[in-house]
């Protein structure tokens, strides 16, 4: 060290500003030693957070800085593991390019999740009082059709109707029948332990539209159930006439997560 | 022409159209076929009809008189599947217009 400066406080020599060294100088706090500022207003770059690598994945040991509302403010961390992590994960999203009769998704169901929240947005028939069914795909990426559902739906619609129907050891459940042509409609699904041959698969939910044949608009909610344990890696829903007659149809398939 | 299979991935993102199986195609057009269609829109109609006649049951009370002309039209109603036997017949009766209202004169009550 070629010299040392001793004194008990700096100040500006005028004014109330002053500099330390010039660009591209750096300077040293070595181990051990305190810098305290913990009353003063600090200004830090931004770089400090845009600056440095970038981590795309959370592990449970990832720690976030925060202030704790609960000890006047003070620093401390929190591990990844500790943050309420409930919720749904977006597992997959598909809009087909083209009209069709069917649609499928494959490999949707993973042992990554137990319970999965479907939705079937924007769905409109080409052809009406079509029927859209559902049914199970095993198989992962050479996916073949699951045929031994079991179940029925059951719903209401304007004019104190009711809507239902049943089906044992079939290939598709019903979960909206006789739709009307060229009318938006959507259906929600959820998929429990599609994936795990040591349970049953369940799958449940509602849809909502307007009837073809009576115009009335209604609701119906299903639930079926396969008669084995097979494990159940997609899904399809399928009309039983004409084509979903636009390419706006999206599936997506969210996991469902403990809190 | 062959019915269309969406096909997606989800781990590969892949799409793929396919057509049906000759097994699905079967199916498909068996449920789609003349017979089965006329005999879904027979059901439609009755079930309209089941509707209609419903909405004057309360005027066969004991309490009330029916009129001569809602008599009549309710043997109108329940006369339809005798009179009324393809699928034309059918697709006429089953008629909306945009609104979705039924169009056949035959369902409005005098």
């Amino acid at each position: 060290m070629s010299s040392e400066i001793k004194a008990d406080k700096w100040s500006p020599a005028s004014g109330t500003s002053a500099t330390i060294g010039d660009s591209g100088d750096t300077y040293t706090v070595p181990s051990g030693a305190t810098l305290t500022a913990s009353a003063a207003t600090v200004n830090l770059p931004t770089s400090i957070i845009t600056g440095v690598a970038e981590k795309t994945t959370l592990v449970d040991a990832d720690k976030f800085l925060i202030s704790d509302s609960a000890a006047s403010g003070a620093f401390k961390h929190v591990q990844k593991s500790n943050l309420p992590s409930g919720g749904l994960q977006l597992v997959t999203s598909f809009t087909p390019g083209s009209e069709g009769s069917t649609i499928v998704v494959d490999n949707c169901f993973t042992a990554t999740y137990d319970r999965y929240l479907v939705f079937c947005e924007r769905l409109r028939n080409g052809v009406g009082s079509a029927r859209l069914d559902v049914y199970l795909r095993t198989g992962g990426s050479s996916g073949s059709d699951s045929c031994n559902l079991g179940g029925a739906y059951l719903g209401y619609r304007y004019n104190n109707q009711y809507m239902s129907g049943s089906i044992n050891n079939s290939c598709q459940g019903t979960i909206a029948s006789n739709v009307e042509q060229d009318r938006w409609y959507n259906a929600m699904m959820y998929f429990i332990q599609p994936y795990d041959s040591a349970y049953t698969t369940n799958i449940q939910g509602q849809s909502a539209y307007r009837e073809g044949s009576t115009g009335n608009y209604g609701f119906i909610n299903f639930g079926y159930q396969p008669d084995n344990t097979v494990s159940h890696t997609g899904f399809a829903i399928q009309l039983s006439t004409g084509t979903f007659n636009q390419t706006q149809s999206t599936i997506k398939v969210y996991g469902i997560v403990d809190s | 022409m062959a019915q269309k299979k969406n096909i997606y991935n989800a781990l590969t993102g892949e799409a793929t159209v396919v057509d049906y199986t000759t097994e699905e195609q079967a199916s498909y057009d068996d449920y789609n076929s003349t017979e089965k269609v006329t005999a879904r829109k027979l059901e439609q109609v009755k079930e309209i009809r089941l509707e209609k006649l419903m909405e004057t049951d309360y005027l066969a009370n004991s309490d009330v008189t029916m009129p001569d002309n809602v008599k009549t039209w309710r043997q109108t109603l329940r006369d339809l599947p005798a009179n009324h036997t393809d699928e034309a017949a059918y697709d006429a009766l089953l008629a909306r217009d945009k609104n979705g209202n039924l169009t056949h004169s035959v369902w409005s009550k005098p």
